[in-house]
């Protein structure tokens, strides 16, 4: 009923004629003690890899863009915004997102239904690109540690499927929810 | 109000200033920029409220016993700051959402196209006359006092944008001379 973006499994497959250093990682750039107020490309795959996700293709989304894949199969995208302006280098703000492709079981009432229910993420729905979006947003400005943006990250990843689920409505348990929520409250980054 | 006060007292003795030892005036609480933060308590959302230039109105704490506070910012803008915290007796709060309300009938299709419009709040329906925008900000790991104000203060402008949208709907395509 819902599936990952297909044009994301093309676009990944057509990405291999860049060069494979396009897709490493200076993983010390995401050290958690390190305080940032800006990122840049090499920022975003650095967080990326080390939470250990493959980069799949980046510039996709404009310079500061990458798109990665989790362990668990689940494709999203990091997203530099507000780049190269006059206060600083690199991009003031930054976004997680996560994309299904829509179909004709998808309502407005359905997108407003999932913003109600998960405040930490912003469910979208684009009509003529028959996609629906999931966007964790952070705003840098001011700086914050490494490890919070890899929270953010996390959370993003964690909630991506749980607002498909509301979206398009399964039969997720109160269990499930129960320990979405567990994790999310116990500060601990395995899933 | 201490600001006030104490600007009061400095002109009601204006006239032996000369010679009067001048008290130090006394200033609202400020914190550094800089200064990471981790989790939240009540005084620190009263904090952000006073960072903001915004005035205090209420505070509570939800079922959760979650501390809150409801403010008015400078522009007018009545707005809910919530702490979210991880155990019952609400001491470890990692995170923080700003939320206002505003009335308006508008559909869930124009409400969503709004949103779309907004990637850094979530704008939505909360019943037939009121949409809600939201904007969470997590704290785990740690973000600088100066990163929460910038967040609050992005909410208070995203909003303004938002409610001239509310009130007049979602743009619609441009017309030309011919139609």
């Amino acid at each position: 009923m819902r599936a990952f973006l297909a044009v994301a499994v093309i676009a990944a497959t057509m990405s291999f004629t860049a060069s494979a250093d396009d897709f490493t990682a200076d993983t010390s750039l995401a050290d958690n003690d390190r305080v940032v107020r800006s990122v840049t490309l090499e920022d975003l795959k650095a967080i990326a890899v080390s939470e250990g996700h493959e980069i799949t293709e980046v510039g996709g989304q404009g310079d500061v863009s990458l798109r990665a894949l989790t362990p668990e199969g689940l494709i999203f995208h990091m997203i530099g915004t507000a780049c190269d302006t006059e206060y600083a280098d690199g991009c003031l703000g930054m976004m997680v997102q996560v994309r299904y492709d829509s179909d004709e079981d998808v309502t407005t009432e359905a997108i407003n239904n999932a913003n109600i229910s998960y405040a930490a993420v912003s469910t979208w729905w684009d009509k003529e690109e028959k996609t629906v979006g999931v966007t964790r947003y952070i705003i840098l400005d001011g700086g914050q540690r490494m490890e919070n943006l890899k929270v953010n990250l996390q959370n993003a990843l964690s909630l991506g499927p749980m607002v498909a689920d509301v979206v398009w409505p399964t039969d997720v348990s109160d269990d499930d929810l129960d320990a979405y929520y567990e994790w999310l409250n116990s500060g601990d980054d395995d899933q | 109000m201490r600001t006030a006060l104490a600007a009061a007292g400095f002109i009601a003795f204006g006239g032996s200033i000369a010679s009067a030892q001048v008290p130090d005036e006394v200033l609202p609480p400020h914190r550094d920029p800089d200064v990471l933060v981790t989790n939240v308590q009540l005084d620190d959302l009263r904090l952000v409220i006073d960072d903001l230039g915004g005035t205090f109105l209420a505070a509570g704490k939800n079922d959760a016993g979650s501390p809150f506070v409801f403010a008015r910012l400078p522009d007018g803008l009545t707005l809910g700051i919530y702490s979210v915290c991880a155990d019952a007796e609400a001491t470890d709060c990692r995170g923080v959402e700003f939320m206002a309300a505003f009335g308006s009938g508008l559909s869930y299709q124009q409400v969503t196209e709004i949103d779309r419009a907004f990637s850094a709040v979530s704008i939505y329906k909360a019943d037939a006359d009121t949409v809600h925008v939201s904007r969470y900000v997590i704290l785990d790991g740690g973000i600088t006092w100066g990163n929460l104000i910038e967040n609050a203060a992005v909410f208070d402008a995203l909003c303004s944008k938002v409610a001239e949208r509310l009130a007049y709907g979602p743009p619609k395509p441009a017309q030309t001379a011919s139609q």
